[in-house]
């Protein structure tokens, strides 16, 4: 503990007192007073989001819905709060009318979202402004979005799209999906469903039956299908869907072989994948037009969970060439694999950033489970999360959210999201146990 | 004017300087804000203009311009308790702001 009454500590004190006193010692001041800010905080913006108005009475029903979709989006980023609405002073009337800036002031608020929603049959039309309280200005123009009253939550994410880039100057990822594995059942025989949703947990559907085990959906660079394995026939087998028409097609079936592990090429046009054939597991890429398979690795090792880079350029996968499962990127052709993790621990399952800086990973590490990201390189990695089991990352469409797979001992696995600053962890609503979530880019 | 005046200064404008938004490109840029005070130290909105800026892309630039203006604005609107005699060597004020030490993520 620090002797406060020393002399060595009051000398100092005044000493700093002086100092502190003393006129800065530059010459006689001219021009303006300059200092420079080098520390700032990072907290949630507070915000208000009144219900947006009903422009007819057949959008009632909307209106406030729509706001609110907008509301958790926006907060669930946890780079902002909102006001609650019992503590709002002003009031939306009308969208046209002035905003009286001090009514949100006064509580607070540094933006303000203010919509309005109209339905004409099923026609629904929904429009918003954005205001920068502080400086009392509206931040660019206000957007309209045309859809139907069925579609009216997507029409919610999108006006939530549009804020989050207005506001932090990035790419939203609201208006997505997710694809992931939906479990049931007791844990001796359990029942694993594919599932997709929205980002935010809602409009679950099942795309397969549960009667045969699925795991690591994939989706195709342009949402519109899946890759997934499937252990039809007690055998891993790689599957492609289309989700519109639910529509199954085995990928390179060969007997005699497994398959699985699969990933989209950026162009759509080919697939990634691990075989194993003979005690080896190595890595392929399949031309899915052609049909024309070729080998990309060829090592007595484990080769498996390859990822693209965004320009198709490269590949990251996971190998235990080295004795233990570390991440390599190699060309996209093939060809020589430069190992790319070097701390100690297990690192597997590496995840390209769509913006192609980082690299996600699952690491474990004594007898923890971590997600992180590392540049392409290998350097700078950081640790995001840790627990009994975290795994299988999986990137928001802007980069800047990663979804993993949380387990907690003697518990069931539950998805959940985390900011690649490493703050925000939340859990991701299912319908029940899940694992294995992939987020879909954002939708057409 | 004191070092420990134009330190609380800046220490009172960092307490503000709300980061959490900045885009990756945005937390490239260096700006510098330049404002006028009332002789109770409040800002002026009206004078907070942009008086240079570095790094990023423009729109990183101007999103970092609008993240220190609100700074400025929000924790001066109390006033900033500088001295009143001394006006002449705060009436103006440029501020740098600079994230690059920064820690983001």
């Amino acid at each position: 503990m620090m002797d406060l009454t020393r002399p060595s500590f009051v000398a100092g004190l005044l000493a700093l007192a002086a100092l502190a006193l003393a006129p800065v010692a530059a010459p006689a001041q001219s021009g303006p007073l300059r200092i420079e800010v080098t520390e700032g905080v990072i907290a949630p913006v507070p915000y208000a989001i009144p219900d947006f108005v009903p422009e007819n009475a057949a959008a009632a029903q909307y209106a406030g819905a729509i706001a609110r979709v907008v509301a958790n989006n926006l907060t669930g980023t946890g780079l902002l709060r909102e006001i609650p609405r019992d503590a709002h002073v002003g009031r939306i009337t009308s969208f046209d009318s002035p905003v009286q800036f001090s009514d949100w002031r006064a509580i607070n608020a540094q933006a303000l979202i203010t919509g309005a929603a109209r339905l004409d049959g099923q026609q629904l039309r929904v429009k918003f402004r954005l205001f920068d309280v502080v400086s009392g200005q509206q931040m660019g123009d206000g957007l309209q979005f045309d859809g139907t009253a069925t579609n009216w939550r997507r029409m919610a994410h999108r006006v939530s799209d549009a804020i989050y880039t207005r506001l932090t100057g990035e790419g939203g990822y609201f208006d997505s999906r997710v694809v992931f594995v939906a479990e049931s059942g007791p844990r001796e025989n359990r029942r694993k469903q594919l599932a997709i949703m929205d980002q935010d947990g809602e409009n679950v559907q099942y795309l397969t039956d549960g009667g045969t085990l699925v795991l690591a959906p994939r989706f195709s660079p342009r949402g519109e299908r899946v890759l997934y394995t499937s252990y039809e026939g007690g055998t891993p087998r790689v599957v492609l869907m289309d989700l519109a028409s639910r529509s199954r097609q085995l990928l390179a079936d060969q007997p005699g072989t497994m398959t699985f592990a699969p990933r989209f090429a950026p162009n759509g046009q080919s697939v990634i994948f691990s075989l194993s054939v003979g005690g080896t597991t190595n890595l392929y890429a399949l031309d899915l037009g052609s049909g024309q398979r070729v080998q990309l690795t060829n090592t007595a090792a484990i080769d498996t969970a390859p990822s693209f880079s965004p320009d198709g350029g490269r590949i990251v996968f996971e190998s235990d060439r080295s004795g233990t499962s570390q991440l390599y990127v190699m060309p996209a052709s093939g060809g020589q694999a430069q190992r790319i993790s070097s701390g100690e621990g297990r690192y597997s399952t590496p995840v390209w950033s769509p913006r192609g800086d980082l690299i996600a990973f699952t690491k474990s590490q004594g007898g923890r489970f971590h997600i992180g990201v590392m540049r392409t390189d290998g350097s700078n990695e950081r640790l995001l999360t840790s627990s009994f089991l975290d795994e299988g990352p999986t990137w928001a469409p802007n980069g800047r959210v990663i979804m993993f797979t949380r387990e907690a001992a003697g518990g069931d696995p539950q998805i959940f999201s985390v900011d690649i600053s490493g703050r925000n962890l939340r859990r991701v609503p299912s319908p029940g146990p899940a694992s294995d979530p992939a987020w879909s880019p954002l939708l057409p | 004017m004191s070092q420990a005046q134009a330190d609380g200064l800046r220490l009172r404008v960092e307490e503000c300087w709300n980061v959490g938004l900045l885009s990756l490109d945005a937390q490239q840029a260096i700006v510098t804000i330049g404002f006028e005070m009332t002789p109770d130290a409040r800002p002026i909105e009206g004078s907070i203009r942009l008086v240079d800026a570095e790094g990023g892309s423009a729109a990183g630039q101007q999103q970092a311009y609008r993240t220190g203006r609100q700074a400025i604005i929000e924790c001066g609107s109390d006033g900033y308790g500088l001295p009143s005699a001394l006006y002449d060597q705060w009436r103006e004020v440029e501020i740098t702001f600079n994230p690059a030490r920064m820690s983001f993520r």
